[in-house]
């Protein structure tokens, strides 16, 4: 019995006798199809389109993700905007009567003597934090209790960044952490609404007992 | 021995199932405009697709299912693939998407029912031919199933080797090596039933 030949698998070549009779004996259970019954009231749905697939799931989530995204361009622009119209400020912020820490202590009986490199640079002094420049006007509006509760620590890292970079104004950098503490602000906000719209979410859709048959056993 | 040769085999196409669909896309692959048009509203395709699968559907179901019970399933394996043709991706492995709905009804069916239903003299039928037909089927089903679901797609269906790959998506290779180690068994029980007898 020819048990490689071609006939098993597309009958071709010569034939083997005793698959003939299998083949003739099992084509009576062979499949006689009656027309296929479609009910007139069956319903065919359509191909789901991007958004319809995830919109009963992830649209809440999705809008929610926009909305943040849209808060936080909304913002970059406004500071880059703030930026611009502030223009290039002076580089150095002379402040009088503040002991400057950091500076060398100035004998006033006698001129100060300046390095090469102090002559290049000015020197900075920094304000008191109660001291107000009263005549500058006020480019934008900060949060005030915001800023009373991070007043010391902003002014603090502020001395520090002019230290580090004395070309900044230390108007600048308050205002730019002003601007920092709301952005953290309006992210706390969002925040705090994406957990609650999923909280929402989580108690109207009624829970799928086989995805969570793990925590049911 | 068998088991595990047929598990390593089966596992061995699922693998190779897809890239002998992606094998296919060069050709023209007349089910994938008959899958659109229905889609598109066009039921009356849906007919066509009938024909063209229920003998592949038919030989699934008869490796697993009681003969009693094959040509209901049929149907009501069209119809639900009429209902969620829209969730099919790709519309070209129409075949063995509705060859994997034939084979999970089947598993259904049997954890449903759980008891076995024996069959009795008066249960069987007098036709002497059909009655022979159905004890060889009943022993290609004691065959492990990559096994018995290609040789009753070949020897009741009396598709070639070549279709039942493109319409079940396996490979070539996979249904050759079926075809030949399914037989090889067939025949080893078939010679000790006669000899037994």
């Amino acid at each position: 019995m020819n048990i490689d030949g071609d006939y098993l698998w597309d009958r071709t070549g010569e034939p083997d006798p005793e698959i003939q009779q299998l083949e003739e004996t099992l084509g009576t259970l062979r499949s006689q199809p009656r027309p296929l019954e479609i009910p007139a009231d069956l319903q065919t749905e359509s191909r789901p389109g991007f958004f319809s697939g995830i919109a009963p799931r992830l649209a809440p989530r999705l809008a929610i993700a926009a909305t943040i995204v849209i808060v936080l361009l909304g913002l970059g622009l406004w500071l880059g905007l703030q930026r611009l119209q502030r223009g290039q400020p002076p580089a150095v912020a002379p402040v009088a009567n503040v002991p400057n820490t950091h500076a060398p202590a100035i004998n006033p009986g006698s001129t100060p003597q300046r390095t090469p490199n102090e002559n290049q640079h000015q020197v900075v002094t920094l304000p008191d934090s109660d001291q107000k420049h009263s005549d500058e006007p006020r480019r934008h509006r900060v949060n005030p209790p915001l800023l009373a509760a991070n007043a010391n620590r902003s002014l603090n890292q502020a001395r520090k960044e002019v230290v580090k970079n004395p070309q900044l104004a230390i108007n600048e950098l308050q205002e730019g952490r002003a601007a920092k503490d709301q952005l953290m602000l309006a992210l706390r906000v969002a925040s705090a609404k994406l957990n609650f719209a999923q909280r929402k979410m989580q108690n109207t859709n009624p829970r799928d007992p086989v995805h969570n048959q793990h925590k049911i056993g | 021995m068998y088991e595990l040769e047929a598990t390593a085999d089966l596992l061995l196409m699922t693998a190779q199932a897809k890239p002998s669909i992606a094998e296919r896309s060069v050709e023209t692959v007349p089910e994938a405009a008959l899958v659109e048009a229905v889609l598109a509203g066009n039921r009356d395709m849906f007919g066509r697709l009938y024909q063209l699968y229920a003998p592949l559907v038919h030989g699934v179901l008869l490796a697993r299912l009681p003969r009693s019970e094959v040509e209901d399933m049929v149907q009501d394996i069209f119809l639900h693939a009429l209902r969620k043709l829209h969730t099919l991706r790709d519309t070209r492995a129409f075949g063995p998407w509705i060859a994997m709905i034939a084979r999970n009804r089947a598993m259904d069916f049997h954890r449903r029912s759980r008891e076995t239903i024996e069959l009795t003299d008066d249960l069987r039928s007098a036709d002497s031919s059909q009655s022979k037909a159905e004890e060889i089927l009943a022993i290609i089903c004691t065959l492990p199933d990559a096994y018995r679901e290609t040789l009753v797609l070949r020897l009741v269906e009396g598709m070639t080797g070549p279709e039942i790959a493109t319409r079940t998506g396996l490979t070539s290779a996979s249904v050759r090596v079926n075809l030949h180690r399914g037989m090889k068994l067939l025949r080893a029980k078939l010679s000790f039933k006669e000899g037994s007898l």
